[in-house]
Protein backbone atom coordinates (compact mmCIF):
# COMPACT_ATOMS: atom_id res chain seq x y z
CA UNK A 1 0.00 0.00 0.00
CA UNK A 2 2.53 2.41 1.15
CA UNK A 3 4.61 1.25 -2.00
CA UNK A 4 1.57 2.60 -4.57
CA UNK A 5 1.24 5.80 -2.24
CA UNK A 6 4.95 6.32 -2.86
CA UNK A 7 4.61 5.97 -6.79
CA UNK A 8 1.47 7.91 -6.88
CA UNK A 9 3.30 11.01 -5.54
CA UNK A 10 6.58 10.48 -6.51
CA UNK A 11 5.20 9.73 -10.04
CA UNK A 12 3.03 12.78 -9.79
CA UNK A 13 5.77 15.34 -8.64
CA UNK A 14 8.27 14.14 -11.68
CA UNK A 15 5.34 13.71 -14.33
CA UNK A 16 4.25 17.63 -13.60
CA UNK A 17 7.81 18.97 -13.73
CA UNK A 18 8.91 17.06 -16.88
CA UNK A 19 5.53 17.82 -18.66
CA UNK A 20 6.75 21.54 -16.84
CA UNK A 21 10.16 21.54 -18.79
CA UNK A 22 8.47 19.88 -22.31
CA UNK A 23 5.73 22.67 -22.41
CA UNK A 24 8.52 25.31 -21.63
CA UNK A 25 10.63 23.88 -24.01
CA UNK A 26 8.46 23.72 -26.63
CA UNK A 27 7.82 27.70 -25.93
CA UNK A 28 11.32 28.45 -28.49
CA UNK A 29 9.95 25.56 -30.93
CA UNK A 30 6.90 26.78 -31.37
CA UNK A 31 6.91 30.25 -31.39
CA UNK A 32 10.48 31.37 -32.33
CA UNK A 33 10.22 31.35 -36.16
CA UNK A 34 12.92 30.72 -38.58
CA UNK A 35 15.36 30.05 -35.47
CA UNK A 36 18.07 28.65 -37.94
CA UNK A 37 20.98 30.20 -39.15
CA UNK A 38 22.88 29.92 -42.37
CA UNK A 39 25.30 27.19 -43.18
CA UNK A 40 29.40 27.18 -44.46
CA UNK A 41 27.55 25.78 -47.47
CA UNK A 42 25.76 28.84 -47.89
CA UNK A 43 29.30 30.63 -48.44
CA UNK A 44 31.69 27.96 -49.71
CA UNK A 45 30.87 29.15 -53.62
CA UNK A 46 34.74 27.02 -54.59
CA UNK A 47 34.49 24.43 -56.41
CA UNK A 48 37.15 22.73 -53.84
CA UNK A 49 35.11 23.72 -51.02
CA UNK A 50 36.97 23.37 -47.41
CA UNK A 51 40.64 22.01 -48.43
CA UNK A 52 42.21 20.17 -45.76
CA UNK A 53 45.66 20.04 -46.15
CA UNK A 54 46.93 17.75 -43.38
CA UNK A 55 44.58 14.84 -41.51
CA UNK A 56 46.24 13.01 -38.78
CA UNK A 57 44.73 10.79 -36.84
CA UNK A 58 46.56 9.02 -33.68
CA UNK A 59 45.67 7.92 -29.72
CA UNK A 60 47.91 9.49 -27.59
CA UNK A 61 49.97 6.99 -25.62
CA UNK A 62 50.80 4.47 -28.63
CA UNK B 1 14.69 58.00 -56.57
CA UNK B 2 11.28 58.11 -57.27
CA UNK B 3 10.80 57.34 -60.93
CA UNK B 4 8.39 58.31 -63.38
CA UNK B 5 6.59 56.59 -66.11
CA UNK B 6 7.87 57.75 -69.84
CA UNK B 7 4.02 57.58 -71.18
CA UNK B 8 2.07 59.06 -68.56
CA UNK B 9 4.22 60.52 -65.97
CA UNK B 10 3.07 58.46 -62.94
CA UNK B 11 4.75 56.98 -60.87
CA UNK B 12 6.27 53.36 -61.77
CA UNK B 13 6.82 50.02 -59.38
CA UNK B 14 9.41 47.26 -59.73
CA UNK B 15 7.48 44.00 -60.03
CA UNK B 16 9.27 40.94 -58.60
CA UNK B 17 6.78 38.50 -60.70
CA UNK B 18 7.63 40.04 -63.98
CA UNK B 19 11.46 41.09 -63.21
CA UNK B 20 9.91 44.34 -64.77
CA UNK B 21 8.83 48.15 -63.52
CA UNK B 22 5.34 48.50 -64.40
CA UNK B 23 3.76 51.97 -64.14
CA UNK B 24 -0.04 51.61 -61.86
CA UNK B 25 -1.97 53.63 -63.94
CA UNK B 26 -1.38 52.99 -68.00
CA UNK B 27 -0.02 49.64 -67.17
CA UNK B 28 3.28 50.88 -68.79
CA UNK B 29 6.25 48.40 -68.37
CA UNK B 30 10.09 48.08 -69.12
CA UNK B 31 12.02 45.05 -70.90
CA UNK B 32 12.74 42.60 -68.43
CA UNK B 33 16.14 43.85 -66.49
CA UNK B 34 16.29 46.84 -68.68
CA UNK B 35 15.07 50.11 -67.19
CA UNK B 36 17.24 52.24 -69.86
CA UNK B 37 13.52 54.26 -70.45
CA UNK B 38 12.46 54.88 -67.51
CA UNK B 39 12.67 58.98 -66.65
CA UNK B 40 14.82 60.05 -63.48
CA UNK B 41 16.77 57.37 -63.89
CA UNK B 42 20.50 58.39 -62.68
CA UNK B 43 22.74 56.86 -64.81
CA UNK B 44 25.87 54.78 -64.06
CA UNK B 45 29.18 55.83 -64.38
CA UNK B 46 30.98 51.86 -64.16
CA UNK B 47 34.72 53.46 -64.28
CA UNK B 48 34.11 56.33 -61.76
CA UNK B 49 32.85 53.80 -59.71
CA UNK B 50 35.53 51.35 -60.18
CA UNK B 51 38.44 54.08 -59.36
CA UNK B 52 36.33 55.21 -56.28
CA UNK B 53 35.08 51.74 -55.15
CA UNK B 54 33.75 51.89 -51.70
CA UNK B 55 35.62 50.52 -49.78
CA UNK B 56 39.08 50.96 -51.28
CA UNK B 57 40.70 47.47 -49.99
CA UNK B 58 44.46 47.07 -49.41
CA UNK B 59 45.63 43.63 -48.37
CA UNK B 60 48.28 42.37 -45.75
CA UNK B 61 49.12 38.98 -44.22
CA UNK B 62 49.03 36.92 -41.95
CA UNK B 63 46.75 38.02 -39.08
CA UNK B 64 45.82 41.53 -39.45
CA UNK B 65 43.92 42.70 -42.53
CA UNK B 66 43.49 46.26 -43.10
CA UNK B 67 40.79 48.23 -44.62
CA UNK B 68 40.84 51.47 -45.99
CA UNK B 69 38.08 53.45 -47.49
CA UNK B 70 37.54 56.49 -48.96
CA UNK B 71 37.89 59.15 -46.87
CA UNK B 72 36.40 62.25 -48.75
CA UNK B 73 32.47 60.81 -48.48
CA UNK B 74 30.25 62.36 -51.47
CA UNK B 75 32.28 63.46 -54.38
CA UNK B 76 34.82 60.66 -54.64
CA UNK B 77 32.57 57.49 -53.81
CA UNK B 78 30.07 56.13 -56.25
CA UNK B 79 26.93 58.24 -55.14
CA UNK B 80 23.28 58.33 -56.11
CA UNK B 81 21.22 61.20 -54.83
CA UNK B 82 17.83 60.31 -52.85
CA UNK B 83 15.06 61.52 -50.47
CA UNK B 84 16.31 60.57 -46.46
CA UNK B 85 13.17 59.97 -44.36
CA UNK B 86 13.13 60.26 -40.57
CA UNK B 87 10.71 58.28 -38.33
CA UNK B 88 10.21 60.25 -34.92
CA UNK B 89 9.35 57.07 -33.50
CA UNK B 90 11.82 54.53 -34.17
CA UNK B 91 14.64 56.87 -35.10
CA UNK B 92 15.06 54.55 -38.36
CA UNK B 93 16.60 56.76 -41.77
CA UNK B 94 15.12 55.20 -44.34
CA UNK B 95 15.68 56.19 -48.25
CA UNK B 96 12.23 55.87 -50.09
CA UNK B 97 9.85 55.82 -52.96
CA UNK B 98 6.43 54.47 -54.21
CA UNK B 99 3.81 56.06 -53.39
CA UNK B 100 2.99 55.37 -49.75
CA UNK B 101 6.50 56.17 -49.05
CA UNK B 102 6.12 59.30 -46.64
CA UNK B 103 3.57 58.44 -44.53
CA UNK B 104 4.64 55.07 -42.26
CA UNK B 105 7.80 53.97 -40.94
CA UNK B 106 9.17 50.43 -42.77
CA UNK B 107 10.71 49.29 -39.29
CA UNK B 108 7.60 50.17 -36.75
CA UNK B 109 4.78 50.56 -39.15
CA UNK B 110 4.34 54.05 -36.84
CA UNK B 111 2.74 57.05 -38.63
CA UNK B 112 5.51 59.50 -37.49
CA UNK B 113 8.11 59.87 -40.26
CA UNK B 114 8.79 63.11 -41.93
CA UNK B 115 10.88 63.98 -44.88
CA UNK B 116 14.73 64.61 -44.05
CA UNK B 117 16.27 65.79 -46.70
CA UNK B 118 17.70 65.20 -50.29
CA UNK B 119 21.22 63.32 -49.25
CA UNK B 120 23.59 61.83 -51.65
CA UNK B 121 24.08 58.31 -50.05
CA UNK B 122 26.87 55.54 -51.35
CA UNK B 123 25.93 53.39 -54.17
CA UNK B 124 25.38 50.02 -54.06
CA UNK B 125 27.31 47.46 -56.06
CA UNK B 126 25.32 44.73 -56.09
CA UNK B 127 21.81 44.05 -55.30
CA UNK B 128 19.44 40.75 -55.37
CA UNK B 129 15.96 42.09 -56.55
CA UNK B 130 12.74 41.16 -54.53
CA UNK B 131 11.59 37.78 -55.75
CA UNK B 132 8.58 37.88 -53.80
CA UNK B 133 5.31 39.94 -53.86
CA UNK B 134 3.60 41.01 -50.91
CA UNK B 135 0.93 38.15 -51.12
CA UNK B 136 3.86 35.42 -51.31
CA UNK B 137 5.25 36.60 -48.03
CA UNK B 138 2.40 36.53 -46.07
CA UNK B 139 1.65 33.15 -47.68
CA UNK B 140 4.74 32.04 -46.18
CA UNK B 141 4.12 33.56 -43.20
CA UNK B 142 0.45 31.74 -42.83
CA UNK B 143 2.11 28.67 -43.98
CA UNK B 144 4.66 28.76 -40.60
CA UNK B 145 2.38 29.98 -38.56
CA UNK B 146 -0.27 27.25 -38.91
CA UNK B 147 2.63 24.72 -37.33
CA UNK B 148 3.66 26.85 -33.77
CA UNK B 149 1.71 25.08 -30.51
CA UNK B 150 1.15 27.86 -28.82
CA UNK B 151 0.34 30.84 -31.40
CA UNK B 152 -2.47 33.01 -30.45
CA UNK B 153 -5.68 32.66 -33.18
CA UNK B 154 -5.87 36.38 -33.57
CA UNK B 155 -1.94 35.96 -34.67
CA UNK B 156 -2.62 33.15 -37.20
CA UNK B 157 -6.08 35.04 -38.74
CA UNK B 158 -3.47 37.86 -39.57
CA UNK B 159 -4.52 40.99 -39.45
CA UNK B 160 -2.16 43.25 -41.63
CA UNK B 161 -1.61 46.22 -40.24
CA UNK B 162 1.85 47.52 -42.64
CA UNK B 163 3.84 45.60 -44.87
CA UNK B 164 6.88 47.27 -46.37
CA UNK B 165 9.27 45.91 -48.88
CA UNK B 166 12.82 47.26 -47.57
CA UNK B 167 16.13 46.90 -49.27
CA UNK B 168 18.38 46.21 -46.45
CA UNK B 169 22.37 47.40 -46.71
CA UNK B 170 24.59 44.69 -46.27
CA UNK B 171 28.60 43.94 -46.83
CA UNK B 172 29.58 40.89 -48.72
CA UNK B 173 32.86 39.86 -47.55
CA UNK B 174 35.56 37.49 -49.62
CA UNK B 175 37.72 36.00 -47.04
CA UNK B 176 40.27 33.35 -47.51
CA UNK B 177 41.18 31.84 -44.46
CA UNK B 178 43.33 29.01 -43.09
CA UNK B 179 43.94 27.62 -39.38
CA UNK B 180 46.09 24.58 -38.29
CA UNK B 181 45.06 22.63 -35.08
CA UNK B 182 45.62 19.98 -32.81
CA UNK B 183 42.05 18.31 -31.35
CA UNK B 184 42.63 15.94 -28.41
CA UNK B 185 38.96 14.34 -27.75
CA UNK B 186 38.68 12.19 -24.26
CA UNK B 187 35.94 9.43 -24.43
CA UNK B 188 34.96 7.58 -21.36
CA UNK B 189 36.06 4.17 -22.34
CA UNK B 190 38.45 4.15 -24.66
CA UNK B 191 41.11 6.89 -23.78
CA UNK B 192 42.14 10.07 -25.42
CA UNK B 193 42.44 10.64 -29.14
CA UNK B 194 44.81 13.51 -31.10
CA UNK B 195 44.03 14.60 -34.30
CA UNK B 196 46.07 17.28 -36.52
CA UNK B 197 44.46 19.38 -39.16
CA UNK B 198 45.15 21.93 -41.35
CA UNK B 199 42.28 23.41 -43.38
CA UNK B 200 41.58 26.10 -45.55
CA UNK B 201 38.69 28.00 -47.65
CA UNK B 202 37.54 30.94 -49.42
CA UNK B 203 34.26 32.15 -48.13
CA UNK B 204 32.51 33.94 -50.71
CA UNK B 205 29.65 36.69 -50.17
CA UNK B 206 29.58 35.99 -46.56
CA UNK B 207 27.05 38.73 -45.30
CA UNK B 208 26.88 41.03 -42.74
CA UNK B 209 24.16 43.31 -42.02
CA UNK B 210 24.95 46.67 -42.46
CA UNK B 211 21.91 48.74 -40.37
CA UNK B 212 22.57 49.14 -36.65
CA UNK B 213 18.98 49.32 -36.38
CA UNK B 214 18.48 45.63 -37.35
CA UNK B 215 19.87 43.45 -34.82
CA UNK B 216 22.33 41.27 -36.29
CA UNK B 217 21.31 38.05 -34.50
CA UNK B 218 17.71 38.50 -36.20
CA UNK B 219 19.70 39.54 -39.56
CA UNK B 220 21.49 36.09 -39.39
CA UNK B 221 17.81 34.43 -39.19
CA UNK B 222 16.75 36.30 -41.98
CA UNK B 223 19.95 34.45 -43.85
CA UNK B 224 20.76 33.08 -46.35
CA UNK B 225 20.33 35.05 -49.26
CA UNK B 226 21.31 33.18 -52.54
CA UNK B 227 24.14 35.62 -53.79
CA UNK B 228 24.37 33.43 -57.56
CA UNK B 229 21.30 35.97 -57.64
CA UNK B 230 23.87 39.02 -57.13
CA UNK B 231 22.24 41.33 -60.29
CA UNK B 232 24.26 44.81 -60.53
CA UNK B 233 22.46 47.98 -59.04
CA UNK B 234 20.38 49.60 -60.79
CA UNK B 235 17.79 52.41 -58.93
CA UNK B 236 14.92 51.20 -60.88
CA UNK B 237 14.67 47.63 -58.36
CA UNK B 238 14.28 50.61 -55.61
CA UNK B 239 10.91 51.63 -56.91
CA UNK B 240 8.21 50.94 -54.54
CA UNK B 241 10.26 49.99 -52.00
CA UNK B 242 12.28 51.39 -49.37
CA UNK B 243 15.91 51.10 -48.81
CA UNK B 244 17.78 51.50 -45.43
CA UNK B 245 20.86 53.46 -45.95
CA UNK B 246 23.99 51.52 -44.24
CA UNK B 247 25.28 53.25 -41.24
CA UNK B 248 27.73 50.52 -39.80
CA UNK B 249 31.24 51.16 -41.62
CA UNK B 250 32.88 47.90 -42.86
CA UNK B 251 36.23 48.38 -40.26
CA UNK B 252 32.92 48.23 -37.56
CA UNK B 253 32.83 44.60 -38.99
CA UNK B 254 35.61 43.27 -40.48
CA UNK B 255 36.04 41.04 -37.37
CA UNK B 256 32.45 39.81 -37.27
CA UNK B 257 32.98 38.16 -40.65
CA UNK B 258 36.44 36.78 -39.98
CA UNK B 259 35.20 34.92 -36.59
CA UNK B 260 31.82 34.02 -38.89
CA UNK B 261 34.28 32.41 -41.62
CA UNK B 262 36.66 30.84 -38.41
CA UNK B 263 33.50 29.13 -36.81
CA UNK B 264 32.23 27.86 -40.17
CA UNK B 265 35.69 26.34 -40.74
CA UNK B 266 36.75 24.79 -36.82
CA UNK B 267 33.09 23.09 -37.49
CA UNK B 268 34.29 21.49 -40.42
CA UNK B 269 37.23 20.40 -39.20
CA UNK B 270 35.68 18.69 -35.71
CA UNK B 271 33.39 17.12 -38.02
CA UNK B 272 36.35 15.67 -39.42
CA UNK B 273 37.57 14.42 -35.89
CA UNK B 274 35.60 10.86 -35.47
CA UNK B 275 35.73 10.78 -31.51
CA UNK B 276 34.83 14.90 -31.36
CA UNK B 277 31.56 15.09 -29.40
CA UNK B 278 30.88 18.77 -30.46
CA UNK B 279 27.32 18.58 -28.52
CA UNK B 280 28.57 20.81 -25.05
CA UNK B 281 26.43 20.77 -21.73
CA UNK B 282 27.06 24.38 -20.48
CA UNK B 283 30.35 24.71 -20.66
CA UNK B 284 31.46 20.95 -20.60
CA UNK B 285 32.75 19.29 -23.50
CA UNK B 286 35.00 15.77 -24.50
CA UNK B 287 37.42 17.89 -26.41
CA UNK B 288 40.39 20.70 -26.45
CA UNK B 289 41.68 22.70 -29.03
CA UNK B 290 45.32 23.30 -28.97
CA UNK B 291 48.15 24.99 -30.77
CA UNK B 292 45.69 27.39 -33.33
CA UNK B 293 47.78 28.54 -36.37
CA UNK B 294 45.82 31.15 -37.90
CA UNK B 295 46.17 33.06 -41.61
CA UNK B 296 43.48 34.64 -43.19
CA UNK B 297 42.79 37.57 -45.56
CA UNK B 298 40.18 39.58 -46.56
CA UNK B 299 39.70 38.90 -50.46
CA UNK B 300 37.14 41.48 -50.91
CA UNK B 301 34.21 43.73 -49.81
CA UNK B 302 31.39 44.94 -51.53
CA UNK B 303 28.21 46.89 -50.77
CA UNK B 304 24.97 45.28 -51.63
CA UNK B 305 21.15 45.74 -51.13
CA UNK B 306 19.54 42.78 -49.76
CA UNK B 307 15.59 42.16 -50.02
CA UNK B 308 13.08 41.73 -46.88
CA UNK B 309 9.58 42.56 -46.62
CA UNK B 310 8.65 43.68 -42.88
CA UNK B 311 5.21 42.66 -41.54
CA UNK B 312 3.25 44.60 -38.69
CA UNK B 313 0.50 42.46 -37.64
CA UNK B 314 -2.02 44.29 -35.33
CA UNK B 315 -1.91 42.06 -31.89
CA UNK B 316 -4.18 43.74 -28.89
CA UNK B 317 -3.47 46.87 -28.39
CA UNK B 318 0.11 46.58 -30.32
CA UNK B 319 1.82 45.37 -33.26
CA UNK B 320 4.21 41.77 -34.20
CA UNK B 321 6.86 42.36 -36.31
CA UNK B 322 7.50 39.70 -38.57
CA UNK B 323 10.56 39.13 -41.35
CA UNK B 324 10.52 37.78 -44.46
CA UNK B 325 13.02 37.23 -46.47
CA UNK B 326 12.31 38.90 -49.56
CA UNK B 327 14.33 36.16 -51.95
CA UNK B 328 13.68 33.05 -50.01
CA UNK B 329 10.40 33.68 -48.07
CA UNK B 330 12.15 32.44 -44.98
CA UNK B 331 9.96 33.60 -42.09
CA UNK B 332 11.77 35.01 -38.81
CA UNK B 333 9.49 35.60 -35.80
CA UNK B 334 9.50 35.92 -32.60
CA UNK B 335 5.93 35.30 -31.30
CA UNK B 336 3.54 35.72 -28.12
CA UNK B 337 1.97 33.00 -26.58
CA UNK B 338 -1.41 32.02 -25.60
CA UNK B 339 -1.91 31.27 -21.62
CA UNK B 340 -5.01 29.22 -22.90
CA UNK B 341 -3.15 26.69 -25.52
CA UNK B 342 -0.02 26.82 -23.08
CA UNK B 343 -2.31 25.30 -19.79
CA UNK B 344 -3.85 22.84 -22.15
CA UNK B 345 -0.52 21.61 -23.54
CA UNK B 346 1.43 21.37 -20.06
CA UNK B 347 -2.24 19.39 -19.22
CA UNK B 348 -1.63 16.84 -22.27
CA UNK B 349 2.05 16.76 -21.33
CA UNK B 350 0.74 15.84 -17.90
CA UNK B 351 -1.78 13.08 -18.74
CA UNK B 352 1.08 11.06 -20.52
CA UNK B 353 4.17 12.06 -18.08
CA UNK B 354 2.43 11.55 -15.27
CA UNK B 355 1.22 7.76 -15.61
CA UNK B 356 4.66 6.84 -17.14
CA UNK B 357 6.78 8.00 -13.93
CA UNK B 358 3.56 6.49 -11.77
CA UNK B 359 4.33 2.98 -13.35
CA UNK B 360 8.16 3.64 -13.27
CA UNK B 361 8.56 4.69 -9.68
CA UNK B 362 6.10 1.43 -8.54
CA UNK B 363 8.44 -0.31 -10.66
CA UNK B 364 11.33 0.67 -9.11
CA UNK B 365 9.96 0.26 -5.77
CA UNK B 366 8.19 -3.22 -6.34
CA UNK B 367 12.07 -4.50 -7.28
CA UNK B 368 14.11 -2.78 -4.73
CA UNK B 369 16.09 -1.09 -7.80
CA UNK B 370 16.78 2.17 -5.89
CA UNK B 371 19.51 3.52 -8.32
CA UNK B 372 17.70 3.37 -10.89
CA UNK B 373 15.83 6.62 -9.34
CA UNK B 374 18.98 8.23 -10.62
CA UNK B 375 18.41 7.58 -14.19
CA UNK B 376 14.93 8.98 -13.26
CA UNK B 377 16.33 12.37 -11.70
CA UNK B 378 19.18 12.53 -14.58
CA UNK B 379 15.78 12.61 -17.26
CA UNK B 380 13.90 15.32 -15.00
CA UNK B 381 17.34 17.06 -14.60
CA UNK B 382 17.69 17.00 -18.43
CA UNK B 383 13.95 18.64 -19.03
CA UNK B 384 14.48 20.88 -16.76
CA UNK B 385 17.29 22.10 -18.28
CA UNK B 386 15.72 21.51 -21.51
CA UNK B 387 12.25 24.02 -19.88
CA UNK B 388 14.72 26.65 -18.94
CA UNK B 389 16.86 27.33 -21.88
CA UNK B 390 13.45 26.80 -23.73
CA UNK B 391 12.10 29.91 -22.11
CA UNK B 392 15.37 31.66 -21.84
CA UNK B 393 15.45 31.72 -25.59
CA UNK B 394 12.40 32.69 -26.00
CA UNK B 395 12.56 35.52 -23.69
CA UNK B 396 15.73 37.21 -25.35
CA UNK B 397 14.01 36.23 -28.97
CA UNK B 398 10.96 38.52 -27.69
CA UNK B 399 12.87 41.19 -26.20
CA UNK B 400 15.01 41.26 -29.65
CA UNK B 401 11.93 41.64 -31.85
CA UNK B 402 9.82 43.90 -30.21
CA UNK B 403 9.73 47.31 -31.81
CA UNK B 404 10.73 48.94 -28.94
CA UNK B 405 13.89 47.82 -28.98
CA UNK B 406 14.86 48.82 -32.10
CA UNK B 407 16.44 51.84 -30.95
CA UNK B 408 19.02 50.23 -28.67
CA UNK B 409 19.93 47.92 -31.56
CA UNK B 410 23.58 49.67 -31.82
CA UNK B 411 23.75 48.43 -28.53
CA UNK B 412 22.78 45.53 -28.98
CA UNK B 413 25.34 44.60 -31.69
CA UNK B 414 28.19 42.13 -30.01
CA UNK B 415 30.01 41.60 -33.25
CA UNK B 416 31.15 45.04 -33.38
CA UNK B 417 34.16 45.76 -32.49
Amino acid sequence: MIKIVLAIVIGLVLGLVNAAGGTAYGLSKSNIVGGEEASAEDFVKDRRGIVFHDKRDSKKGL
Amino acid sequence: MSLKCPNCGGQVAYDPQLKKVVCDFCRWETAEGDFSELEGRQEYDEEKEKEDALPILMRKRPTQPVLEFAQDEGESEAVMETSLYHCKTCGAKLMLSGTEASTFCGFCGASTIVFDRVSKEARPKWIIPFKLTEEQALTSIKTHFSKGDYIPDKIRELTVDKVHGIYMPYWLFDTYIRRSMTVEATTHDDGTFRYVRDASCHFKKVTLDASARLNNKMSRRLEPFDTDELTDFDVAYLSGYYADRYDVPVEALKNANVKRCREYLDDAILDSCPRVNKRTIGSLSNYTIKNVHEDYEIENVDYGLLPAYFVNLKYDTGRELVMVNGQTGKVVANLPVEKKRIVKKFLKNSLIACPIFMALVYGILSVNMYPAFLILAAITGFMVAGGVSGYKKYKMGRYRMSTGSMTSYTNDREDMT
